[in-house]
């Protein structure tokens, strides 16, 4: 069953499950895993080349029809090493997109808003695609969506941690409110949550530690996009609404007990 | 001479290219190359004579959410 494309900048995707290559076991399995999730947009983080060390490319295991790459810039503290990491990374990989992350505090790896929203409008001026990754904050989504990000990408919990949508109040604010399209990214540790996000109307969710670290990275892949889609199914199919008393759903007429 | 590769000393010589270092010291594959803070396009990597000093930064994808 097919459900309305997702339109990010000049790209468009079929699938709203975007998957984060981090943590699998080995190239061999996040390939599968892609593969099996559906996913047409991947992330890939950027590392210093490690001279005189042979590295096994993460690239040419990422090389499925129609999947395309994202890179982020992990590891930077603040919007100039960001730009700087975004450069590098447009250059490295021929794309505009970028998945903009800035977490200067490697305990809880929380996004820091200012240089974001700094790093955000430098660029998106020079023609980048920028999904940044932020916490689940409305105000700054909208100063996001001001300066020009393609998307945003509030967190559900911090990144890693699999607690699923434990901002789920302000996420739906988000979403209530956005011009741009709404990636809940971080902290979905199940498929039930990335079904959760997508029925709230979110237009897509990103997943990589609760894939990767499965104990079948492969059949959770699969899991996870029937769950993508089956939520977003429910959100263009439109729920009924939460009521507070009963409302029968089979004739109330007697007809074993005499009125 | 010589120039910072990723943070490590590494002798040149004179009026060697950033193309001509990269086949010394990399495998190929995808790359991004930023002397003192400023990407150079591969394009320009054959013609780009290095510096006494020059900083390089050499990035490679990997794996990552």
């Amino acid at each position: 069953m097919k459900t309305e494309p997702l339109i990010i900048g000049d790209y468009t995707f079929e699938s709203r499950l975007f998957l984060g290559t981090g943590k699998f076991g080995s190239n061999a399995l996040m390939h599968d895993a892609v593969f099996a999730s559906g996913s047409e947009l991947v992330t890939v983080a950027l590392r210093r080349v490690r001279l005189q060390e042979q590295e096994d490319e993460v690239v040419s295991h990422l090389q499925i029809p129609g999947v395309h790459l994202l890179p982020n810039t992990s590891g930077v503290r603040t919007a100039k090493e960001a730009v700087l990491a975004a450069q590098l990374a447009r250059e490295a990989l021929q794309t505009n997109l970028l998945k903009l992350e800035i977490h200067p505090d490697p305990r809880y790896l929380l996004p820091d808003p200012i240089e974001t929203l700094a790093a955000t409008e430098i660029l998106a001026k020079e023609g980048f695609i920028v999904l940044p990754y932020i916490n689940a904050d409305p105000v700054l989504c909208k100063r996001l969506e001001d300066v020009g990000a393609a998307a945003v990408m509030p967190l559900g919990a911090p990144i890693g941690t699999n607690q699923g949508l434990q901002t789920r109040a302000m996420l739906e604010i988000i979403i209530e409110q956005s011009a741009v399209p709404v990636v809940v990214d971080a902290g979905i540790g199940a498929p039930s949550q990335a079904a959760e996000a997508m029925e709230m109307g979110a237009d897509a969710v990103l997943v990589n530690t609760a894939i990767a670290v499965a104990g079948d990275p492969v059949a959770m892949a699969n899991a996870f996009r029937m769950a993508t889609l089956a939520g977003r199914i429910a959100f263009e199919a439109r729920m009924g609404a939460v009521s507070k008393s009963a409302a029968a759903s089979s004739p109330l007429t007697a007809f074993l007990a005499q009125e | 001479m010589h120039i910072y590769v990723n943070d490590e000393e590494t002798p040149i010589e004179s009026g060697e290219t950033l193309d001509s270092l990269l086949s010394r010291l990399t495998s190929g594959g995808k790359l991004a190359v930023a002397v003192n803070d400023t990407v150079i396009r591969q394009a320009e990597w054959p013609d780009y004579q290095l510096q006494a000093d020059d900083r390089v930064l050499l990035i490679a994808p990997v794996q990552g959410g």
